[in-house]
This record gives structure tokens, C-alpha cells and sequence, in this order.
């Protein structure tokens, strides 16, 4: 697959017009980010009153000359992000664009936050973290991104896809941005992973990538279903009525999901696989409230 | 509830095998999902609120399941009690005559029947047997045995017939089939108007029941009422004709209507309005009418039989032909020659020296040279040589009928007939002899050049034949074969009579037309054994060329237009006759209860049951 196909540049000339939107920043380096925090930078807050102890170097001394009270002028911070990005590749990936969605949508987050001078990690795992790229920064490090992304494969051997592994010990030490892209069809649950990311203090943004076939199965008749991760069968007579239940079921999980996320304070954006990377990022990921201008 | 066939259970069986090839059936079709984690939870959320969910998901096969046991049911075939016992054998008469035409509502007495008999096949079981008569034109039984489905095509196939029935004949029958099976009871379907002495009625074995043509006695008058012509004639006198019809009010009310006289092409050329009383007759005449071949009576009557409505009247031309007899004196001859009518019969005394405008040259003891203008029949014709040869008197021997078909010896008994001595004629190839006397014939018919000829070899005076009553018909047939057909008209007869097709019809090339319309061509069979026509109306003969013309008018019988029910009651050996309580137990003992089968509703439900699990399909259960 060539760059062309994986991100097109005109693609990336749009995409330089957004910016990632991040409520809070819990990076410890400065960067081009503003945080809510306040800091150092030249982007001015608020007056405060001085009380004994603040630094004096902060007093604004033209306001005491007129006023004869001392303030205390605050800057906003600005910091950079640190994101991870973390690419399911388990075999349920395999179906229907799924895994080329997601390294696609990783790819454009990631360029995203280079273009912003934030740094970048590339976490591919499946029932365990199997490769991470080296923190990159920097705009021309994109290829080097763009590259890792684009060589990610599904392991041979089928593989069953887990958060264990974060909940094992995974977790990134440096508080960032993690990017979770993932069917979260996940047979173990998603929740105490998530939990362990948040007490890092980490910000999560969940992207759940849906095949159409699972949205909407083309399949009737007695069927024998296997699963492609675990190879354990079930034996479904599928009619219109179990189809409609099925749907009625994968409207209700991603809901559930949604949810959740909703309530811990997490970004969430369902992709369905065969949308166009535009389509799901401009709009999607928009609407998520995750890029913004 | 009654099971005919049980052993057809065993089709029961199919139910393990069908539930043996479900549990086959059932290989799932392979297909790798990316996860069944949602289809899981799915399942699991079905089966969880539905506690029946198994038997539900398997409601198709429990429809199967139904239908298989209720096929095998149906094929057992199932019954009820059926409303009407039956004996083990039931012998139906069904009356085809035309009476059985008349009107009750909107069906005719004979549908009606058909129907109740149709509902006695449906009720037959297997140990019952239908013996069906028609008493028709001819009695025969139509079909017998316990086929439903035969039975019913013989029924459905039963035509109504226009003319009278041979009761007698299949009373016979019934009656001599019932005598061998006591287990029989006979069922008459008829009014009951036989016209049958009641002490030449056949003695039965068995019950017997007359239906009368799903009638009444006391029933609506409307539907016995009926008025019919009786009979009608018409006669050319000049240039004009005059006709009478005899009009009768079969019914038991007066009657009111319009008789109306048509002429060949259909205008109407009289009418008038009668009354009549019950049971009376009435004659109308009409004198001075323009001169047609035939003439249409009708009467305007809604009764219950229109059959009798319709009259055709061929014209009769008096006096048309002559008879000259050559003859010493043969009183007998004479006589016989005269009846009928229609001819005039003229007495020579100069054999040699006939008149030029006679129809029939009778020559009693004469040999004429030549041939006359007419056609020439020979009585005892002296040895010598003239139109024919003649050779000695020679002894008479055994009697033979050598062609029993021809016209001429229809009816005619010769059997009791003794001779003195026959004439020996020399054999030629136009006459056919058509009785002998030993080796010799003694009676001749044949033509030779446009000239019919028959010749009576003997004796009149020196046989007995005169005195048999068998003397006048022939004379009458041998008239009616050798005079030529002085109008174009074969007479009126009644449907199912059998009408002799006199010269030029014998040629070949004539076709005959139905009253309906039907043309077919005369077949020699018609003309050997003669034409029997079997609907009322006016049969039409017509040569190859369509120039000359004969015809036929044909009446159902009168006798037929009673169509009031009669009450007959049938002799039956027993006693069952005179004590109907003793003949009912008789009937109890020997009737088997009848069945109606109800397969057919089984086999509805199934089809029922086919939508249900089309349905449930559709649904997806």
C-alpha cells in the first residue's frame, strides 16, 4: 500500500485546518497546547491578589505603581500532548476494512498531533501489547508514523483480542492523550482496563471500529457461527426475527459502550469500517468532540 | 368415529422418520464472524425470556409433525355416522324418462335425484354396494359396485332421455336383482306414472321405496302442473291446409294459456286462448291455413313440463297414390291393401290393360309381360316367364327369415305360418329373398330398373296367412316399401320409436339434421335396422344434393306428460307389502349404518396447516 492510498496528501492539506481538542493536557513538557492550567507562556489569564509566599517575580509592578496594591499577573500554560495511539490488530480486525480503518484514522490523529509539535506513540496490540514505536515529534517524523501504522499486520496464529494487558501491568507511565481503536468486541470487558488508564490520569479517546457485517449480517438460514479469535462455534437457526434481535443487540452494546464513556468522561466515536476516512473523520470524529478547528 | 382403512396408520411411521431426517436436516452452514461475543449475549437474552424458546425454535418441525399424522389420518379415511342408513346393497332405478324433465324450482326432477343419489355414494361404506338402473329408453344397469368415485362418473354422465322408458323392463330387473340378494333394498327414483297394470307389477325381494322425483304428493302445484298437446294433424285439402290439436290439462288445477300455430319458417299464423279444466281435453282446429310441409304447435304455458309445449305437424297429402289390384277376387288382399287410408285402392279385372296413373300394380295370380309405370307387387305369380320367371310349384319345408332386419318383417310373425305349395322363382340379382320355406324363398323385395318389385310366392287363398294377425302389417309394410313417398314426409312418431327410412332415403349420400341442429350423415345401420330418433322436434333428411328432402316429426310420448307423482305400491315377497312395521324392522336388520366420510375436511385442515407454517416461517420462529 503506498502512502498515496493510505493517507492521501490531500487529505492531509485538510487536515491541517483542525487542531485536536483536548480538555486537559496532563502533559509535563511545554508545547504548543493550551491547558487550562496556569503557567508559562505569553497568553495572559487573570490578575490575582499577592499573598506572601507567591513568586515575585509573577507582581505586576505598573498596576502597584497606580494602585498601590500588589497583583499577582498569571499566564495560561501551554503544553504539549503526549499521545498514544493503540491499534487493536486481534484477528477480529481482519473483517470487513476494520484494521485498515483504524490504522487510517490512527494515522491522520497522529499527523494531527505532530503538525502540533505534540509527541506520538504507536501502540499496536492483540491478546498483548506486540510492538510500540519510539516517542516521535515533530512534522517530519509523520512518515516514520505513517510507516509503523501502515506495517501492522494481523498475527498469523488467531489471536484473541484483550485490555488484560493494561490492566496487567500496561499502562504508560506518562499521563497523555490514549487512543483506544478497537472493535471492543472484547470477550474479557473493557472497563477495568479503561479504569486503570484513568487513575494514570490518562486522557481516553475510544473509537469503536464495526464491520458492516456485523452491523447487519448477510447471512440467513441455519448457520453455524465460529469465532474468528477464539474458533468456538455457535449454532444459529437465523431468521428476519433473529437478524432484527442481532441488531437490536449490536445497537444496544455500542450504546452501552457509549455510555460508559459518556459517564467516566471519555471520548467516544463509532467508525463503521466501510465509511470513507474523510466521512469518519470529519464527521465522526467532529462530532465526538475530539478535532475541532 | 369410524376409521375405514386403519392399516393406512401405518403411515404413522413417517413421523419418526421425518423427525429422524430433522435431526440430519440440521447441518449449519459454516461462517466465520469476527466475534460471537454479541451473538451470545444475544442467545442467551432469547432463551432467557423465553423459558419455550427450544420448542419454540422448533415449532416447524411440530407442524410437520401435525400435518404427517394428519395425512395418515386422512388416508385411514375417517368417518362419522352418516345421516342415512343404507343396506349392505343398494339398488337405484333411476327414471330417465321425459317426465323426469319437469321443472321443481330451478332443477329438473332428474337432477334432483342425481343429487340425492351422489349424496348416497358420498355415504357409502366399503362393506356397501350401489347397483345402478337406468330406466331409460332401455333398462340397464349402469353401474354397480362400491366405487364412489366410478359411481359418481356413471351418475354425472346419465343423460336425461325425451321419450317413454321401458319400465317394465327395469322394474324387471331391480325386482330380479333384489329376489337374489336379500341383503338388497331397491330405491325407485321416479313419479311413479308407469302406465303398468298393478297386478303385472314384478314382485320384489326386498323393501322397496319409490322417491318420486324428489316430489311431494302434497307439494307446491306449480310444480304438477302441466298441460300438454296430445296429439295434432294436419291435412292438405287444395291449396289450403287445416289442423287440429288436441289439447289435455294433465294437472289438478284449471289451467289458463295461449296455443299458437306457427308455420315452417316460425311467423305466427293463429292463436287463441284456452282454459281447461283439470283432466280435460280440448281440440282446436284451424281450417283454411296457407299450405306449408309443417306446421308448429305451442302452447304459452309456464308448467312444470315444457317438453309437451311443442308440437311439429307434418302436412298430410290425401289421396295421393292409387292401388290398381289385378285379381280374380282375394277379398283379403284387398282389405289389407285398403288400410291405412292413404291409398285408393282401384279393382281390375283386365290384367293386361293397367291404368297409367296407379301407384302400385297388385297382380294376384298374373304374370304381366311388362313392366307398368309403377311399382308392381306379385302375388302367387303362375309359371311362365314375364318380369320375372317363374318355374313349378314346389313343396314348402321349414320356415327361415332370412333377413330379420329389413323393414319390411319388422313386427311380423311368420312363425305360425303354413303353406300349400310355393311357387319356385328364378333367381336374380335384384331380389333379395327375404323369407324361405325350406330352400325356396317365399317372399322377394328388390328393384330392377326404378321398378319396386316383391314377390309373394304362393297362394294366399292356400295359406293361413290371411288369418294371422301378422297378414295386415305386412301388406302395410310392403306398401309402405314399394309405394313411392307421395310427400316428402317420413310421419310423426314418438321419441325412441323406431322409423323405417323408406326408398330414396336407402341410397347413399343422405344426411339426416337433428332438431338441435346436428347434421350427421344416414349410416347403413340406420337404414337396416331403422332410425330411432331420441329428441323431440323435426328430424330432416336430405339428399346429396340437397334436392330432395324427407321428414320426421318427433313427440315425446303423451303418457309422459303426467307429471304428478302417483303412489305405487311394489308387491314385496315377505310380507313387508301389507305391514310397513314389519318390513321397517326387516330394513333395520339388514341396513348397515352409513358413514359419511370426512377425509376431505382432514385434508383441508392440512392445507390449513401448510399457510400456518408458511407463516411461521415467514415470522421466523
Amino acid at each position: 500500500m503506498s502512502r498515496g492510498a493510505f493517507i492521501t496528501p490531500a487529505f492531509l492539506g485538510r487536515l491541517e485546518r483542525m487542531r485536536l481538542l483536548m480538555r486537559e493536557v496532563p502533559s509535563l513538557r511545554g508545547g504548543a497546547r493550551r491547558t487550562r492550567q496556569v503557567g508559562t507562556s505569553v497568553e495572559f489569564a487573570e490578575y490575582k491578589p499577592y499573598t506572601p509566599g507567591d513568586d515575585l517575580r509573577h507582581l505586576d509592578w505598573r498596576a502597584y505603581a497606580r494602585l498601590g496594591k500588589l497583583f499577582r499577573k498569571t499566564f495560561l500554560d501551554e503544553r504539549d500532548a503526549l499521545l498514544y495511539l493503540l491499534v487493536d490488530v486481534s484477528h477480529s480486525m481482519m473483517f470487513g476494512d476494520k484494521l485498515q480503518q483504524a490504522q487510517q484514522m490512527a494515522a491522520a490523529l497522529g499527523y494531527l498531533a505532530l503538525a502540533e509539535d505534540d509527541r506520538v506513540e504507536a501502540w499496536v496490540f492483540a491478546e498483548k501489547l506486540r510492538t510500540r514505536t519510539p516517542r516521535l515529534t515533530g512534522k517530519p517524523a509523520a512518515s516514520r508514523l505513517f510507516d509503523a501504522l501502515q506495517a501492522v499486520q494481523t498475527p498469523e496464529e488467531a489471536t484473541e483480542g484483550t485490555l488484560n494487558w493494561l490492566v496487567r501491568g500496561g499502562v504508560p507511565r506518562e499521563p497523555g492523550v490514549v487512543v483506544l481503536l478497537s472493535d471492543f468486541l472484547f470477550q474479557d470487558g473493557y472497563e477495568e482496563a479503561i479504569r486503570r488508564l484513568q487513575l494514570q490520569r490518562h486522557q481516553i479517546v475510544v473509537v469503536q471500529v464495526l464491520a458492516r457485517e456485523e452491523l447487519d449480517p448477510p447471512f440467513m438460514g441455519d448457520v453455524h457461527l465460529i469465532d474468528s479469535e477464539t474458533g468456538g462455534g455457535k449454532e444459529v437457526a437465523l431468521s428476519p426475527h433473529v437478524v432484527d434481535r442481532y441488531r437490536q443487540a449490536v445497537a444496544d452494546y455500542t450504546t452501552e459502550l457509549q455510555d460508559y464513556c459518556r459517564r467516566r468522561g471519555l471520548y467516544y466515536a463509532l467508525l463503521p469500517a466501510d465509511e470513507s476516512l474523510e466521512d469518519a473523520f470529519f464527521r465522526r470524529m467532529v462530532t465526538a468532540g475530539v478535532i475541532g478547528r | 368415529m369410524n376409521l375405514l382403512s386403519p392399516w393406512m396408520l401405518l403411515f404413522l411411521l413417517a413421523l419418526p422418520a421425518i423427525i429422524l431426517l430433522y435431526l440430519l436436516k440440521r447441518t449449519y452452514e459454516k461462517q466465520t464472524v469476527p466475534s460471537i461475543l454479541l451473538w451470545q449475549k444475544l442467545l442467551r437474552e432469547m432463551e432467557a425470556n423465553r423459558p419455550w424458546q427450544k420448542l419454540r425454535r422448533n415449532i416447524l418441525l411440530l407442524l410437520q409433525l401435525l400435518a404427517a399424522a394428519l395425512f395418515a389420518f386422512s388416508l385411514a379415511r375417517p368417518t362419522v355416522p352418516g345421516s342415512a342408513p343404507l343396506a349392505a346393497h343398494t339398488i337405484a332405478v333411476l327414471d330417465l324418462s321425459a317426465s323426469m324433465a319437469a321443472q321443481t324450482g330451478e332443477t329438473t326432477r332428474l337432477e334432483r335425484s342425481k343429487q340425492e343419489l351422489h349424496d348416497i355414494i358420498d355415504s357409502l361404506s366399503p362393506q356397501q354396494r350401489l347397483t345402478l338402473i337406468g330406466m331409460g329408453g332401455e333398462a340397464r344397469v349402469l353401474s354397480a359396485g362400491n366405487d364412489p368415485s366410478q359411481l359418481d362418473k356413471v351418475l354425472d354422465e346419465v343423460r336425461q332421455e325425451y321419450g317413454g322408458a321401458d319400465y317394465e323392463g327395469a322394474l324387471s330387473l331391480a325386482a330380479a336383482l333384489s329376489a337374489q340378494d336379500p341383503a338388497a333394498s331397491v330405491l325407485l327414483y321416479s313419479d311413479g306414472n308407469w302406465g303398468l297394470d298393478p297386478k303385472l307389477l314384478p314382485i320384489f325381494g326386498s323393501v322397496t321405496k319409490l322417491i318420486n322425483g324428489a316430489v311431494q304428493a302434497e307439494s307446491n302445484a306449480n310444480e304438477t302442473a302441466n298441460v300438454g298437446i296430445r296429439h295434432a294433424a294436419a291435412l292438405a285439402i287444395g291449396t289450403t291446409g287445416s289442423l287440429v290439436a288436441t289439447v289435455e290439462n294433465y294437472g289438478e288445477q284449471p289451467a289458463a294459456f295461449d296455443i299458437q300455430l306457427f308455420d315452417a319458417k316460425g311467423d305466427l299464423l293463429a292463436a287463441s286462448s284456452l282454459n281447461l279444466p283439470p283432466h280435460e281435453q280440448q281440440a282446436v282446429t284451424w281450417e283454411d291455413l296457407p299450405l306449408q310441409d309443417t306446421y308448429k304447435v305451442a302452447l304459452t304455458s309456464q308448467d312444470a313440463l315444457a317438453l309437451d309445449n311443442e308440437w311439429i305437424v307434418l302436412t298430410e297429402q290425401s289421396g295421393s297414390s292409387n292401388i290398381w289390384v289385378a285379381t280374380q277376387g282375394n277379398l283379403f288382399l284387398e282389405k289389407a291393401l285398403a288400410l291405412g287410408g292413404t291409398a285408393s285402392v282401384e279393382r281390375g279385372t283386365d290384367p293386361e290393360a293397367p291404368p297409367k296413373d296407379a301407384a302400385l300394380y297388385v297382380y294376384d295370380n298374373y304374370l304381366p309381360k311388362e313392366w307398368p309405370q309403377g311399382a308392381v307387387l306379385l302375388v302367387n305369380p303362375p309359371q311362365g316367364a314375364g318380369i320375372v320367371s317363374t318355374g313349378d310349384a314346389l313343396e314348402p319345408g321349414k320356415l327361415q327369415v332370412t333377413a330379420p332386419d329389413s323393414p319390411i318383417l319388422q313386427h311380423v310373425d311368420l312363425s305360425k305360418l303354413h303353406l300349400q305349395s310355393v311357387r319356385d322363382v328364378q333367381a336374380v340379382p335384384w331380389l333379395q329373398p327375404l323369407v324361405k320355406s325350406g330352400d325356396t324363398p317365399i317372399l322377394y323385395a328388390g328393384e330392377q330398373e326404378g321398378h319396386r318389385i316383391a314377390v309373394l310366392a304362393f297362394d294366399l287363398h292356400r295359406s293361413d296367412l290371411p288369418l294371422l294377425p301378422a297378414f295386415p302389417l305386412l301388406i302395410q309394410h310392403l306398401k309402405e316399401d314399394l309405394l313411392p313417398a307421395a310427400d316428402s314426409s317420413l310421419g310423426e312418431t314418438e321419441v325412441g320409436g323406431r322409423v323405417a327410412l323408406l326408398s330414396p332415403i336407402r341410397e347413399t349420400g343422405w344426411q339426416v339434421t337433428d332438431p338441435s341442429g346436428a347434421k350427421r350423415d344416414v349410416e347403413p345401420e340406420m337404414v337396416e335396422h331403422g332410425f330411432t330418433p331420441t329428441e323431440p322436434g323435426l328430424y330432416r333428411f336430405q339428399d346429396e344434393a340437397g334436392e330432395q328432402q324427407m321428414l320426421l316429426a318427433v313427440h315425446t310420448p303423451p303418457a309422459e306428460s303426467t307429471v304428478a307423482p302417483s303412489q305405487v305400491s311394489l308387491p314385496t315377497t315377505g310380507g313387508g307389502e301389507d305391514d310397513p312395521s314389519a318390513g321397517g324392522k326387516a330394513h333395520t336388520a339388514l341396513a348397515e349404518q352409513g358413514h359419511r366420510e370426512i377425509w376431505r375436511y382432514v385434508a383441508m385442515l392440512i392445507l390449513l396447516l401448510t399457510f400456518v407454517e408458511w407463516g411461521v416461517y415467514k415470522r421466523g420462529y
